[in-house]
């Protein structure tokens, strides 16, 4: 154990020399002082346990003397000696709390077992105070442990690290891993800007120095300590620097304050690891949600594709089998009309109507096969408004008979998607035509495509929507048809007009294509299909 | 007055055959067979090779495609334009007819005035080739 440190000083030698050997025979380590400069020379250089001081001294008064190093090492104990006790001094004495009060001439035994006493104190004091410190410190660094996200534990360290030391100013800093740079993640008392334009380079002042040494760069007002993890992951580098300024008392740090700092830095640097590779953890876990979402979109896509693979496949065979006899039933009807009922009126409108129902069935099939085709596109990036431009060349002569004036709104710039062009063509054909058929003497049809910035429609993931609008002025939908409109078969058209499957195939390509479509209408007012699409990258 | 035409068609719906046949022989311009049987088909155009061959796909024993192979490797037989007539409708069976260069490919139900049309079309340009 270390021997305790007193200091004697007083300006007559003799009393000097017999408190030193009587000091040095009870086995305490002793230094002297003639005068008062020359006592807090040496109290500035060594931390005693224990200041004998005279009153009268030439220089500097024995209290300066004291209530300066008490300043600086608020657990030294003071003995007061004098030969001209007063009422102040003692009361002074006491205010600055000095253990005792000892006029000269003195017992040397009675000085020695009030030296003994003052010092057992003092011993417990300083393990009192110890003790209490370290609870507040296990405290703290519970708290700073359970804290992961990273600007609130930046604070908490921060403010831990001002109120271990009792300082008004500080900040802490961290190492940008691309830069090198150190910024301000968190201070107290700085001024805004300074915080903001805080970046140092790791060449320029003493925090490189502590940073760099790991090595506990001290000033008298000021405490750099380097933020260094004692866990294997970080290998003994620097994460940052945790910077203490202006203690609210205007002293310096004591020994205790930097150590405890000291301390505190490298359960912080832990700390901010800790919460980085928590949040690394949630990042992770974030991506993991995104795939599980992704593998389960790709999932449903390859249950859909699978349905309309069979129903493909069903539709395939039905067509077989349907068309068949519908051959041989336009054969028959065909071969009667030649035949059996040449020239009459009535049996020719009879074999008219035939085999307009023949062409009815026959269109269900062509739709049905329609659906199988929606299960392997071939998407390629397709220019969205030459694809519309092409599809409504496809009904331009249709609408000038029906005096259907086409307005396009197409923005300048080329709207690409990835699509299956074929399929997509015969989506917007289809609703071109639904919007003749509303449009039987005059009316106007509006297509327009526009840009809708950031969408969240597609299972969370951002994406840039496309909008097209195919717009009529037609006769319009009734509300309670509206929401049956994309079922199969369900049609709002005269029998034989619509087989019903337009709509619900363009619901299902779309829906392939990750896009939707939506339906507005008022009646005698039209209607406006409004299609979704992901805009190709 | 001009040969009629002679028109082979295989089709295992014999119905349809028979209304097929009824109803283009009635403009008196051609001459139908039929075969509902895949085999008895290819041996009637290799005993007695007709103008054109309207050909179905799915069939049993023999499918359409099958057929074209055979009587395209044959000498007999190899020149007759072959068209399908069929309720298949698929891409795949579409490009196997044309790589043995079947004339075209129609789908039932087919009226009489398109299946005249056809004849038409393919036997001029055939025709032409040959001139």
């Amino acid at each position: 154990m270390d021997k305790q440190k007193i200091l004697v000083v007083d300006d007559e030698a003799i009393i000097r020399q017999l408190l030193t050997r009587s000091l040095l025979k009870e086995g305490y380590e002793v230094e002297t002082a003639e005068d008062g400069n020359i006592a807090l020379e040496k109290a500035k250089k060594t931390s005693f346990n224990l200041l004998i001081t005279d009153l009268k001294m030439p220089k500097k008064d024995g209290m300066e003397v004291l209530k300066e190093v008490k300043r600086t090492n608020p657990y030294v104990e003071l003995i007061i000696l004098t030969g001209y006790p007063t009422i102040e001094t003692a009361v002074e004495a006491v205010r600055i709390g000095a253990f005792d009060f000892i006029c000269k001439p003195f017992d040397v035994q009675a000085m020695l077992t009030t030296i003994k006493q003052c010092l057992e104190k003092q011993k417990y004091q300083i393990k009192h105070i110890e003790l209490s410190e370290l609870m507040t410190f296990a405290e703290i660094t519970r708290l700073i442990t359970s804290v992961f996200e990273l600007e609130p534990l930046f604070n908490r360290i921060l403010d831990s690290a001002l109120s271990i030391t009792k300082a008004k100013r500080g900040s802490l800093m961290l190492i940008d891993p691309k830069t090198r740079a150190l910024n301000v993640k968190a201070a107290r008392g700085l001024d805004k800007n300074i915080i903001r334009n805080t970046e140092i380079n790791l060449n320029e002042d003493i925090s490189d120095k502590a940073v760099q040494g790991k090595e506990q760069a001290l000033t008298s007002s000021t405490l750099n300590i380097p933020l260094v993890s004692i866990s294997s992951r970080s290998k003994g580098n620097a994460l940052g620097m945790l910077n203490i300024s202006d203690k609210v008392s205007e002293e310096s740090f004591t020994e205790r304050e930097k150590t405890l700092v000291f301390v505190l830095a490298g359960q912080a640097a832990v700390a901010i690891e800790n919460a980085g590779l928590y949040l690394q953890l949630q990042e992770n876990i974030d991506g993991l949600r995104k795939v599980i979402a992704q593998l389960n979109d790709t999932q449903n896509q390859l249950i859909q594709t699978e349905k309309l693979a069979a129903v493909g496949h069903l539709a395939f065979g039905i067509a077989h089998e349907i068309r068949n006899p519908l051959g041989i039933i336009l054969g028959g009807v065909e071969l009667l009309n030649n035949t059996l009922c040449k020239n009459d009126n009535a049996s020719d409108e009879v074999v008219g109507k035939i085999k307009n129902s023949i062409d009815r069935a026959n269109n269900i099939i062509v739709d049905l096969l329609k659906f199988s085709r929606a299960s392997k596109l071939e998407l390629k990036l397709v220019d969205l408004g030459k694809l519309l431009d092409e599809a409504a060349a496809l009904v331009a002569s249709r609408a000038r008979l029906s005096n259907v004036e086409i307005e396009k709104n197409f923005p300048k710039e080329n709207v690409r998607v990835n699509a299956d062009e074929t399929v997509l063509r015969q989506v917007f054909f289809n609703l071109y035509t639904n919007a003749l058929d509303a449009m039987p003497k005059e009316g106007r049809l509006k297509l327009s495509i526009s840009l809708n910035g950031k969408n969240k429609e597609n299972n969370g993931k951002k994406e840039n929507f496309v909008t097209v609008e195919v717009a009529d002025t037609g006769k319009g939908i009734r509300e309670e048809e509206l929401s049956n409109i994309f079922n199969p078969f369900f049609t709002t058209k005269e029998p034989g007009k619509g087989t019903g499957l337009g709509l619900s195939i363009a619901h299902l390509i779309l829906e392939r294509h990750n896009g939707r479509i939506d339906v507005k209408s008022k009646v005698n007012e039209g209607t406006t299909f409004v299609v979704k699409l992901p805009q190709a990258a | 007055m001009r040969n009629r035409r002679k028109i082979l068609l295989i089709d295992d719906e014999e119905d349809f055959c028979f209304f097929i046949k009824q109803n283009l022989e009635h403009s008196a311009k051609v001459l139908v067979d039929y075969a509902a049987n895949p085999d008895r088909g290819i041996a009637m155009a290799r005993k007695d090779p007709p103008d054109l061959i309207f050909l179905d796909v799915m069939m049993p024993g023999k499918d359409g495609i099958k057929i074209i192979e055979i009587l395209k490797k044959d000498k007999k037989t190899m020149s007759i334009p072959i068209v399908m007539l069929t309720a298949v409708e698929d891409d795949a069976t579409k490009l196997k007819a044309a790589r043995y260069y079947c004339e075209d490919y129609l789908v039932k139900p087919v009226s009489r005035q398109r299946l005249e049309d056809k004849i038409d079309e393919v036997l001029n340009r055939q025709g032409q080739i040959r001139a």
